[in-house]
Formats: C-alpha cells, sequence, structure tokens
C-alpha cells in the first residue's frame, strides 16, 4: 500500500523566506498535476528563530504534510547551522543543499557555543548522502541584485541537479506565477545562475 | 491584487490553502457577516486574510480588545440573526471563558461557531492546555478537523447546524491544521436569509436572555437537550468516518481524529501495517453510537490523542456501559504516561509508538549530527526598541536585580534570554504588574518593574494597573509602546490609529493612565539609552519616595520590523553600520551585553556587523565604552 510521496524539508532562519520555497514548489507540483501537502511555520518562532517547511508531492496525498524522520528526499537549508539541525530528516541517498550565508544565533554571539566550520558540517552530511551542495546563494543573489531571491538561486541549482520532480520548463512557470511583477525578472536569474 | 483574492473566488475552484485560510473562505461560504478576534498565533492568519478582503466578502470585522470582548460581540450578532464567527488562540479561551460558558444557554437564530486555535507542541503559547475541557463546561459541541478541506467543509456544516439549532459550535483546529497546507475545493459563496430581529418579543424568546435562580433550570435543560439533538445531527452528516488501510484483518484497530490521524495514516503507511481507524470529526457530545459500533467486538483498540484523555476515558466509560471487555489503550497505565500527555503527536513519533505497540523491529534510517547543532531561539529583531530599552533598564536596576522584573505576553517576553534576563515571572496576558505588586509588597527596598506591551496593556493589563494604585502598591511598569501588535503578525490595536475598518483616532494610554491616578508617567524614545535609564532611575525613586506609588515610564519606538520592512520597499532605510577595526578595542559590549543579533563574532574573534540584518538605527553605538565610538555608518551602500 505504500504511497510513492516526495518529499522536502526546507528549512532556516526566520525571516528569510523559507514560505516562499515551499509556496514555489507547491505550484510546481500543482502544474505538473499533482497535489501537495505542506505545513509551515508562524508566529513567534518567526523572530530569528529556526523555521520550517514542509512539503509532500505525490499523486494522491494522505496522512500528515509533515515528515516522518529520514525521509526527506531534499532538504533545503537557507543557512548551514540549519543544515546541519535538518540532518536527521535527510533520506539516505537524498539530496541535501544549503545556503553557505551563516546567521549567528544568540548563544554564538555570546560566546557560549561554537559555530561549527562549513567543512565538519559537510563532513556530517555526506554521512547520510554523498549529493551534499553548498552553494553562496546570498552572494549570487546580491549579484543580481535582490537578497531575498537567495532561496530561488537553491532551487535553481536543485532542479539542474535533477533533484526534484519537476523540470526547469515547470519551474520557470512555477516562479512567474508565485513572484509579484517587480522581482520576476530577477527571479527568473537567480533561477538559471543557481 | 492581494494575495487573499483567491478566497473570493467562484466555487468550483480548487486551490491550495493554509489552514487559517481554508477557515476563511468556509466563512464567505456560509454567508458570515460578523467575525472578531483578538490575534493569537495559531489562528493570527485569519485576522491577516480578513484586514484585506472582509469589505469584498460583506464581512463585518474587528479587532476586539481582547477574546472576551470578541466574543460578545459575535455572540450577540448571532443573537439578533447575524450569521457569525469568533476566533482565539487556546488560551484566549481562558480570557473568553466567563462569556463561553453563557452561550449554551441563549438562542442564537443567526448561527455561531467560535475556532479554537490549540496548541499542542506548546509551539507558541504559555501552556498546551487542552480546550476540549471547555466543551463539557459550557454544553458547546466540538467539530475537529484534519486538513484545510476539512477545515472549509466543518465550518460550513458547523454553521448550518449552527442555525438550525440556533446554538453554538466549536471547531477546535490545532497549530498544525491551521500552518499546513493542502489543497480545497471551493463551494458556493453564501447569503444569510436570516432575519434580524431583535425587540420585546425576541428577547423574553426560549427563556429570555437573563439567568437567573428562577428562569436558568429551564436554560440549561435546553442546552443539554440541544447539545444531544445536535451530537445526533453530526452523526448523521457523516463526520465520523472508518477507514481500512491494507488487507485481511487489520493488525490495529484506533480511535483518532484531528491531526493526530493524519500522523497515524503517515506512520501506518510509513511501517506498512494493516488498521482499521475510526476517525472522529465531532468529539463532544462523544459520538457514543459511532463508537459502539466500532468496538463490535474488538479484544482491543487503541485511542490516539495528544494531550490529555478525554476521548480514552469516554470510550472506557462506554465500554463499561455496554458490558464490554474491550481492552482500551490510550495513555492510563502506560511506563510513559506522563510523557504520552506532553507535546504534539507528529508522524514520527506516532511511528515509534505504533511500532512499539505493535513490537515491529523498524530501524528508522536516520543521522543525528555528531558535533553539536547550538540553539538558535527566538530574539528581538535586530534595531528593536525593546532592546534598546531592556539594556538601559538593566542598568537602572542596578545589579544582580533581574529578579525583581516580572514579564507578560508579547515579543518583549524574550527579555527573559541572555544577555538580559529581564522578565522573570509570567503567567498570562495582563499578569506582570500584579505580579510587580506582590513582589514589591515583600521585597519593599528593591526596584520592582514589570513590562507591558501596547496592545496587551488594551488586553488584560489595566484592571492590575488600576489595582496597584488603589492598594497603594510602590512599582514600576514599563509600558512597551511599539504601536503595533507585532509578535502575532503586526494587527492594529487601539494604540494604532487604525483597526480593521480604517482609520480611528489613538486611545492614549498616558492619559489612560493619568486618569487612573498614576502620578508618574513619562513618555522616553526607546533608542536613547541615556534618557531611559534616566526616566527609569526617577521612577523607582518616586515609587519609593513617602508620597510615591505606581511609576509609568513608556518607552517609543515603532516595531523595527515593520518600520525596516516598510523602508526597504520605498528604498528609505538607513544605510548599515560597520566596525573600525582601527578603532576597535575588541570590548565586545556590543557584541555580549547589547547583544543585536546584526552583530556578530567573526572566526578571528572580532566584532562584525552583518549589513543584511542591520537596519542602520546606529542604537548600539551608546553601548560601546570607548570614546572614539568604532561604529561607523558605510557611506556607500547599496541595499538588495
Amino acid at each position: 500500500m505504500k504511497e510513492s510521496t516526495f518529499g522536502i524539508y526546507a528549512c532556516g532562519v526566520g525571516g528569510f523566506g523559507i514560505g516562499s520555497v515551499t509556496r514555489i514548489l507547491s505550484h510546481a507540483a500543482q502544474l505538473n498535476g499533482l497535489e501537495a501537502f505542506g505545513s509551515e511555520t508562524h508566529g513567534l518562532a518567526q523572530r530569528g528563530g529556526v523555521v520550517v517547511s514542509t512539503l509532500r508531492i505525490g499523486k494522491k496525498i494522505y496522512g500528515s504534510p509533515l515528515i516522518i524522520r529520514g525521509s526527506s528526499d531534499v532538504v533545503i537549508a537557507l543557512e548551514p547551522l540549519e543544515a546541519l539541525r535538518a540532518m536527521p530528516y535527510l533520506k539516505r541517498n537524498g539530496t541535501i543543499i544549503f545556503n553557505t550565508q551563516r546567521f549567528q544565533p544568540l548563544s554564538v554571539r555570546l560566546g557560549m557555543d561554537q559555530y561549527p566550520a562549513i567543512g565538519s558540517i559537510i563532513t556530517e552530511l555526506v554521512k547520510v548522502t554523498e549529493k551534499v551542495i553548498a552553494v553562496d546563494a546570498s552572494q549570487k543573489a546580491k549579484e543580481l541584485g535582490l537578497s531575498e531571491s537567495a532561496n530561488v538561486v537553491l532551487l535553481g541549482r536543485l532542479t539542474r541537479e535533477g533533484a526534484l520532480p519537476f523540470d526547469m520548463e515547470i519551474m520557470k512557470r512555477a516562479v512567474k506565477e508565485t513572484t509579484p511583477p517587480k522581482y520576476l525578472d530577477i527571479n527568473l536569474k537567480a533561477l538559471a545562475v543557481g | 491584487m492581494s494575495e487573499y483574492d483567491i478566497l473570493l473566488a467562484e466555487s468550483g475552484t480548487k486551490a491550495n490553502l493554509l489552514g487559517n485560510y481554508a477557515f476563511v473562505r468556509g466563512m464567505i461560504e456560509s454567508g458570515v457577516q460578523v467575525a472578531t478576534c483578538y490575534p493569537g498565533s495559531p489562528t493570527a492568519e485569519m485576522a491577516n486574510a480578513l484586514l484585506e478582503i472582509a469589505g469584498q466578502a460583506g464581512i463585518y470585522f474587528e479587532i476586539s480588545t481582547n477574546e472576551k470582548v470578541a466574543l460578545e460581540i459575535a455572540a450577540t450578532s448571532a443573537i439578533v440573526g447575524r450569521p457569525s464567527v469568533c476566533w482565539m488562540k487556546s488560551v484566549g479561551l481562558n480570557v473568553a471563558a466567563d462569556t463561553a460558558v453563557q452561550l449554551s444557554y441563549m438562542t442564537m437564530p443567526g448561527g455561531l461557531v467560535v475556532i479554537l486555535g490549540d496548541d499542542p507542541g506548546h509551539l507558541s503559547s504559555q501552556n498546551e492546555q487542552d480546550n476540549r475541557y471547555y466543551g463539557r463546561i459550557a454544553y458547546v459541541p466540538f467539530v475537529e478537523p484534519s486538513d484545510p478541506q476539512e477545515a472549509k467543509d466543518f465550518f460550513v456544516t458547523a454553521m448550518r447546524v449552527s442555525q438550525k439549532y440556533q446554538a453554538p459550535i466549536f471547531v477546535r483546529a490545532t497549530t498544525r491544521n491551521c500552518h499546513q497546507t493542502g489543497p480545497v475545493i471551493f463551494g458556493e459563496r453564501g447569503v444569510s436569509n436570516i432575519e434580524l430581529k431583535w425587540d420585546n418579543e425576541t428577547m423574553r424568546r426560549d427563556g429570555g436572555y437573563i439567568p437567573l435562580p428562577g428562569t436558568f433550570p429551564p436554560m440549561k435543560r435546553k442546552a443539554l437537550e440541544k447539545l444531544a439533538q445536535i451530537g445526533t445531527e453530526f452523526n448523521s452528516l457523516g463526520f465520523n468516518k472508518t477507514v481500512r488501510l491494507g488487507t485481511g484483518e487489520p493488525r490495529i484497530r484506533m480511535i483518532t481524529y484531528g491531526h493526530t490521524f493524519q500522523s497515524t495514516m503517515s506512520a501506518l503507511d510509513y511501517l506498512g501495517v494493516s488498521a482499521e481507524i475510526l476517525k472522529l470529526g465531532i468529539t463532544h457530545p462523544f459520538p457514543k453510537d459511532d463508537v459502539r459500533k466500532f468496538l463490535g467486538v474488538s479484544k482491543e483498540v487503541h485511542v490516539l490523542e495528544e494531550l490529555d484523555p478525554i476521548l480514552e476515558n469516554e470510550t472506557k466509560v462506554l465500554c463499561y456501559e455496554l458490558g464490554l471487555h474491550t481492552k482500551i489503550v490510550g495513555k492510563a497505565g502506560l511506563p510513559d504516561e506522563i510523557e504520552l500527555m506532553i507535546g504534539e503527536y507528529d508522524p514520527t513519533r506516532v511511528t515509534s509508538i505504533l511500532s512499539e505497540r505493535l513490537e515491529i523491529k523498524t530501524n528508522p534510517d536516520f543521522c543525528e549530527s555528531s558535533i553539536p547543532v547550538p540553539v538558535r531561539s527566538p530574539q528581538l529583531c535586530p534595531g528593536c526598541g525593546h532592546r534598546t530599552a531592556f539594556y538601559a533598564t538593566k542598568k537602572a536596576m542596578g545589579k544582580n536585580k533581574e529578579a525583581f522584573s516580572m514579564a507578560d505576553i508579547g515579543c518583549y517576553s524574550l527579555g527573559f534570554l541572555p544577555p538580559y534576563n529581564l522578565g522573570n515571572l509570567l503567567y498570562c496576558m495582563g499578569s506582570g504588574a500584579p505580579a510587580a505588586s506582590a513582589v514589591s509588597r515583600a521585597f519593599p527596598s528593591e526596584p520592582v518593574i514589570s513590562f507591558v506591551g501596547d496592545s496587551t496593556f488594551f488586553h488584560a493589563a489595566m484592571p492590575g494597573i488600576v489595582n496597584a494604585v488603589y492598594n497603594k502598591h510602590r512599582q514600576v511598569i514599563m509600558v512597551m509602546d511599539n504601536g503595533i501588535t507585532a509578535m502575532t503578525g503586526h494587527q492594529p490595536n487601539p494604540n494604532s490609529g487604525f483597526g480593521a475598518g480604517g482609520a480611528t483616532p489613538k486611545i492614549s494610554i498616558d492619559e489612560i493612565l493619568k486618569s487612573f491616578g498614576v502620578k508618574f508617567v513619562e513618555r522616553v524614545p526607546s533608542y536613547d539609552c541615556a534618557k531611559v535609564e534616566e526616566a527609569l532611575k526617577k521612577a523607582f525613586d518616586y515609587a519609593q519616595s513617602p508620597d510615591g506609588g505606581v511609576a509609568v515610564v513608556i518607552q517609543e519606538e515603532p516595531c523595527a520590523l515593520r518600520r525596516s520592512r516598510i523602508e526597504r520597499k520605498k528604498g528609505l532605510l538607513a544605510n548599515p553600520l560597520r566596525i573600525d577595526l582601527e578603532v576597535c578595542k575588541n570590548v565586545k559590549n556590543c557584541l555580549r551585553g547589547f547583544s543585536c543579533p546584526a552583530i556578530e563574532n567573526t572566526d578571528a574573534q572580532k566584532v562584525y556587523i552583518n549589513t543584511d540584518l542591520c537596519i542602520g538605527c546606529a542604537s548600539c553605538v551608546q553601548t560601546c565604552p570607548l570614546k572614539d565610538k568604532p561604529m561607523k555608518r558605510i557611506e556607500d551602500f547599496k541595499r538588495v
């Protein structure tokens, strides 16, 4: 009876566009004739805390929009430490992509904790999968003139790697139909440079 | 064009909606005329949607001063014939409880549906109370949807049944119901044809609306009779359903509901176990007929429910009544009974519960990081005025006096975190001032202070402040005035100068305090540490002076998150600052003592300002003890 669903776990720090990652992907799923169930973080946690969105995509979804540990086909992290925190959700041989731009949590700024080096984060992640992608998406997004498009840079890269159940044409349409006209041009470029 | 316009689309539209927006669509399909709330997670997004589209939807919408007021507006609208809805967060029902427990005694021809946002998992509330108990105190039916489609459909049916029986109905949603997205197929938009009526005849109908010793028994009788009738009606509408998974004899039979049902389906799919599940859509009154049929001749039935064992106990009582010896496995008597009452039942957790109970050796194939992952707690935003005010408060209070500061509900509850550790006792909305009163009585020579935001001030803080004046308590209150209800996503309050219906006069907190008899009221700019500190020192002195008493310092600065978003969009946001390392002596007070999230520690242990986060408020400059300040505004900077 196992249904084949595709699980996406997107995470980051409050206020950096996690919500739009799953909105674009959910729209792409619908353009592909698939159903999408998702969950989002709202409220207090958004104030610089950990934000997680999940998405399950398939022909017919039933069950929770949340993802069972070890079952995410793709993990998208907008911040390196959050990639490491998401590690238990990553499926063996799944794909994890993260933005290398760091945002230090309070305990690190206060000198109570150490922020792990990017190299050791990658060393940890490769224990689960070889498909670990680190991208300075924030830098690429800034070069395009819109720092908020870092999330779309990551989506572009994932699409190019074939890690998502959609091709670039569908992703382009999904971005077109979910982005305000003002930012559309940049977001399409972000998809391409990813 | 607003992102909420989709909610006004025609019948047959299929859209992926957030649970909260599905409820709003349900309101539109039910012909709701009156909608009220006080914003609170996880229900706040309903307010955001209606702030945009209430007019087009033909709904009178207001953000009331608190949940009790909101419920009274909605309930009374229903009494005079207007289809009405009120929603609130879990603990909001405690505030509204005085009214909520009276609802079932009233005849409400317009129909009243109350949406409750419960919070199993304690994601954004001060507790994870199980509001299903309120249905039992108030004799109000409880309907509990799972996915967004059900959220809309259950709402529409609940309103129809409420109108038929002229009685209130609660729809209970959890954080996970409110904040999940899924496909929703739209029905027709509804229009109410219920007559508006309130006159000398209607005011006496069905025993009237004044519960007195003589009139009360028939009112209660009516409430109890209606409760039973509505239960029967919901059961006949198929709110409860039996779901079979897999083939052959089911390995497990379960009763569950809401998001726990969704988690159960995910877990069973993961484990590959055959099962039979009774999914309850109505949980109060307990659907005895459907449960009796499901129990049948089973030897064992599991009740899977988050929080308290309410359905479990109801099922056990039913077994007793029926003389059944079915073993009911819920929480009671299990080794992990207490743990089972705490937190959310997400699919990972349900998988582990079921694999243990079925003795399935699943090896969930996941890997934890072997290096420590530092906690990332929420924190006050970069440039938040509360932070500067807290910095000054700590100085004004003196060393090791943090314990004498009392918290309240709002973003400023985060003052509790290091490096401030301010606000160290918290019950609920408005509890700060009374807590401070008690502490100031016990420790009369200490600098006792409480914090309260502008929205919380109007919501529940005023009685505590009046009490402090009336009973001559000596304490300082700091009003954290940022002009908006920030934590739930920037809804307006009486101090904002606008409401759901547009511009409205700002209600002056200063004038209110003066009218209460508070003799010391000083308003200071939050970003100016010296002024805040000076005002507080004067306030502490006043509180303890012979003629003193309550002193209030109002620190004022618009919510930095909201302001910076607006200014960013308009290209008006000030340039960020940088640290001039030639000047910086690495004292690190800006980092460790002030701790704005924009100020980071580099790998070389130097201070660094993250220009993506810095909103250019420059309030960190005053926290540097050096004469020559190393924080310099970046002159040539383009924000992207």
